[in-house]
């Protein structure tokens, strides 16, 4: 009998020795135990494929592809895709003419309707994305200047305050020197809306107490 | 007559029984301990392609979960950023780090980098991040404290069990949207965070399904 408790126990050592306790660090993926289901033979989000050559199982659009939005689309918009094709060039682009001529046109005002709302989320897809190098008040002051982010110019800056609506809006889309591209990570609607928003920075930035509304004056200590 | 049995036989019915109970005890132990994903998943780190180090970027940096996460809010997946992303800041910034030829490499040739993936849940769970971020579930709940992680590791176990906690009592963990991406925020205390947490549920309508096919199908 004691050799069998004297067995157990060592056993229990070796089990704990070998498998270790819960939460341990571990670099080898983790163990099914219950397979079933678990794994299926399909592909989700950014799985990798071994059926294509690059092995993206995401299939790149074919080039030329034009997002459209289909009936059923059309009554629960939560299916449709996130940016469509539109018609209104200038909505789309910040371009203006045919753009036949070499030189790029930009228009400028507003294509869509600026609201609270508008500014709103202009607000926060420019503290998400622009801020880290623009700075939150538009000053090129952003956190990305201490570590070698030299160029970042002020929105403040005569040329960037008289640079038209519509340069903004393609500066947004494509990027500039040596900012990157927005465009796929903003829709239409968030790129005019952080426009938008660059545009009342750029309006606070040179105003003076006089533009406050009275009834707000005193809750910012003017 | 002598007897059969020899006097040690006595007591052997007593000692099997005992040890078949304490055999039993062991091995269902073991198995509560070992066969769940509090053991089999929680703490799996990976060395990834890149380095990428969490907190250096969220806390030192200070940037936004969603600069990189972009699709967070829209989609039911919170997507791993392209290397472009990486680039925006990365080609100016340790331009020629040795560590992020990876992601110089995939931005030229377009090939993927290719990311271990760390939390995945089975794949007859439909998760929607979208659902569940736009309704005030921060990020920390289920992937703990990633803005501290220099490497990334799996911290909570995301059983089944783990996910109805939050599905049966939504008042415990939901927090006001404008805090989801604070990763550190709380609420000042539990009483004050179940006060809070009953009036967002009932202002945002939330009813968490706990039925099989609410993430099942």
């Amino acid at each position: 009998m004691r050799y069998f408790y004297a067995i157990l126990l060592f056993l229990v050592v070796a089990v704990l020795a070998i498998a270790g306790f819960r939460g341990q660090l571990s670099k080898k993926p983790p163990v099914l135990l219950f397979g079933d289901m678990h794994e299926q033979p399909k592909f989700r989000a950014q799985d990798s494929s071994s059926l294509f050559p690059d092995r993206r199982a995401d299939r790149p659009a074919v080039p030329g592809t034009v997002p459209f939005v289909n009936a059923k689309q059309e009554t629960y918009p939560f299916l449709a895709p996130r940016d469509r094709f539109r018609e209104d060039r200038y909505l789309t682009t910040g371009e203006i003419g045919d753009g036949s001529v070499g030189e790029t046109d930009f228009g400028a005002g507003f294509p869509i309707r600026i609201t609270h709302e508008l500014m709103l989320q202009g607000e926060r897809r420019y503290e998400i994305h622009c801020a880290v190098c623009h700075g939150r008040t538009g000053n090129g002051e952003g956190i990305t200047r201490q570590y070698g982010m030299i160029a970042t110019p002020s929105f403040h800056d005569t040329r960037l305050r008289e640079m038209s609506d519509g340069e903004i809006y393609s500066v947004i889309v494509h990027g500039r020197g040596t900012m990157g591209e927005y465009g796929s990570k903003l829709t239409v609607e968030e790129r005019w809306a952080v426009t938008a928003y660059v545009r009342a920075l750029q309006l606070a930035g040179h105003a003076s107490p006089e533009d406050v509304p009275e009834a707000l004056r005193e809750g910012m200590g003017l | 007559m002598a007897n059969i049995f020899p006097e040690w036989s006595n007591t052997v019915p007593r000692k099997v029984i005992v040890a078949l109970i304490v055999l039993i005890i062991l091995v269902s132990s073991g198995i509560a301990y070992y066969f769940t994903p509090e053991y089999t998943r929680v703490g799996y780190a990976p060395d990834q392609p890149v380095p990428f180090d969490h907190h250096l970027h969220v806390e030192q940096v200070g940037m936004d979960c969603r600069y990189c996460h972009t699709n967070v809010e829209i989609s039911g997946r919170a997507g791993v950023p392209a290397a472009s992303t990486c680039m925006n800041c990365h080609d100016t910034i340790k331009s020629d780090s040795p560590l992020l030829a990876p992601i110089r490499e995939s931005y030229e040739s377009g090939e993927p980098v290719e990311w271990v993936r760390i939390h995945q849940a089975p794949e007859h769970v439909y998760f929607n991040h979208a659902a569940h971020v736009n309704r005030g579930v921060s990020c920390v709940e289920c992937h703990g404290e990633v803005n501290r992680m220099e490497v990334v590791r799996h911290e909570k176990s995301l059983s089944m069990a783990f996910c109805l906690e939050c599905h049966n009592e939504p008042e415990r963990y939901v927090r006001p949207l404008d805090k989801v991406y604070d990763l550190d925020w709380e609420a000042v205390s539990p009483t004050a965070q179940v006060e809070m947490g009953r009036k967002l549920v009932e202002e945002w309508s939330v009813n968490p399904p706990l039925n099989c096919s609410g993430c099942h199908r």
